[in-house]
């Protein structure tokens, strides 16, 4: 079995999940959040057997489907706008304002897009791994590449001197998962690059 | 395998001799506020910086920064907010005597922050008999802000985590059910969204 920490985090429960929820709706970030933990409750294992891909792979796709959900409820309320939502495309670098990658510190609202492809590289992988898919992999390194420019255009334009810890740590959890999961190792390499650069060593262990 | 922040946050927060603000100029929340001039405007860098992009002149919504006015104004609350905003702002304008007072103000905070924490860790070892308290707003926020202090400028490395793993407790023993709305709420959900950023996550399943 796969050592896991977010599966004994205190608010991965279903109370936890969802009274606090009782008298509001979800926000798009929140049903992410419901997915992390979901995939960190899935009771993985080292093993590409029949038997595993069988149970695991639909309740993966569901919660493919289930990020589509959250990112299409972030794309509402992006129109909405009665807060500021981040654009959906981080492609477009030259055009975003500095407070994409500055802002956000309190926690309280990440950088979704960014996470939106960090979750989905994280599923792909273990989709993947199990289910071979070369589009899948494809669309892994496009996302990947696309954190990747992200991240690398705090540096280009000298933002990171003004970054503040908890913005930083937002940046932090996309790289990691490029680190980890990008079929590409030369991605896993440059996000570990990036990620020591903001000052984020890798640690040996858990 | 996994990534802990090793740098020292004053040695990479700011870098420039002004103060300079993420968002464009007159975003500054105007919530009236009898509190001195300079402690508002303390406050007001403070959630200009973290708190993402609110609607020019007002705090953002979704955010527990809108509430650090009316904390400040609390006196239980009160160090922390002080400690946590001179620092940053002492930090932004690289002025050490600032932080130096913020050092001050943390330790202060921190000493009423323990005695309260005990008596939350006193309760609930006590008979089911004894009436329960549970821990208020100002409790859980007390811890947030201390936190935010040691990622500000970190005592050691990972010291935040001790004010984190409290700030999660007091909102366990709170329950989900007292978490629905107000800042316990949003507190709740934003400390999730940490858990999720700082626990690692997932798998060891890699190659």
């Amino acid at each position: 079995m796969l050592t896991r920490t977010a599966s004994n985090a205190c608010f991965n429960t279903k109370d936890w999940c969802t009274v606090p929820f009782a008298r509001s709706t979800k926000a798009a970030k929140d049903i992410l959040i419901d997915v992390i933990y979901d995939v960190s409750n899935l009771e993985v294992t080292s093993s590409a057997q029949d038997a595993e891909t069988e149970r695991l792979i639909p309740s993966l796709e569901a919660l493919l489907n289930a990020v589509a959900y959250s990112e299409q409820l972030y794309a509402e309320e992006s129109r909405m706008a009665s807060w500021h939502c981040f654009p959906f495309q981080l492609d477009y670098g030259e055009l975003m304002e500095d407070e994409l990658w500055l802002s956000g510190g309190d926690f309280c609202s990440t950088t979704l897009p960014a996470a939106f492809h960090a979750v989905r590289i994280m599923i792909y992988y273990l989709i993947s791994k199990r289910r071979p898919s070369t589009d899948m992999m494809a669309e892994s390194i496009a996302r990947c590449a696309s954190l990747l420019a992200f991240a690398d255009t705090l540096f280009t334009r000298k933002l990171h001197d003004q970054l503040n810890t908890g913005s930083c740590v937002q940046l932090v959890f996309p790289l990691e998962m490029v680190s980890w999961y990008s079929p590409c190792p030369h991605q896993r390499q440059k996000a570990r690059d990036i990620l020591e650069r903001l000052g984020w060593v890798q640690s040996a262990s858990k | 395998m996994f990534f802990v922040h090793a740098a020292r946050g004053s040695n990479h927060v700011v870098n420039h001799t002004e103060i300079t603000y993420n968002t464009k100029e007159g975003e500054f929340p105007t919530k009236p506020s009898e509190q001195p001039l300079f402690e508002q405007s303390m406050i007001a860098t403070f959630i200009t910086c973290f708190s993402a992009a609110s609607k020019p002149g007002r705090a953002n919504t979704q955010s527990w920064t809108q509430y650090l006015f009316s904390w400040i104004n609390c006196s239980s609350t009160a160090w922390p907010v002080r400690a946590v905003t001179l620092l940053f702002y002492g930090q932004k304008s690289k002025q050490d005597s600032l932080c130096q007072e913020a050092d001050k103000c943390y330790a202060r905070a921190l000493e009423i922050q323990r005695g309260r924490i005990r008596r939350h860790i006193k309760r609930s070892t006590e008979t089911e008999d004894t009436p329960t308290e549970l821990p208020s707003e100002q409790d859980i926020s007390a811890s947030l802000m201390l936190m935010y202090y040691e990622l500000l400028s970190p005592s050691f490395i990972g010291s935040w985590m001790m004010h984190f793993k409290a700030c999660c407790q007091l909102l366990v023993l709170r329950g989900p059910e007292n978490c629905q709305d107000g800042p316990c709420h949003v507190m709740f959900r934003s400390l999730r969204l940490m858990m999720v950023s700082f626990t690692g996550l997932v798998c060891d399943d890699k190659d």
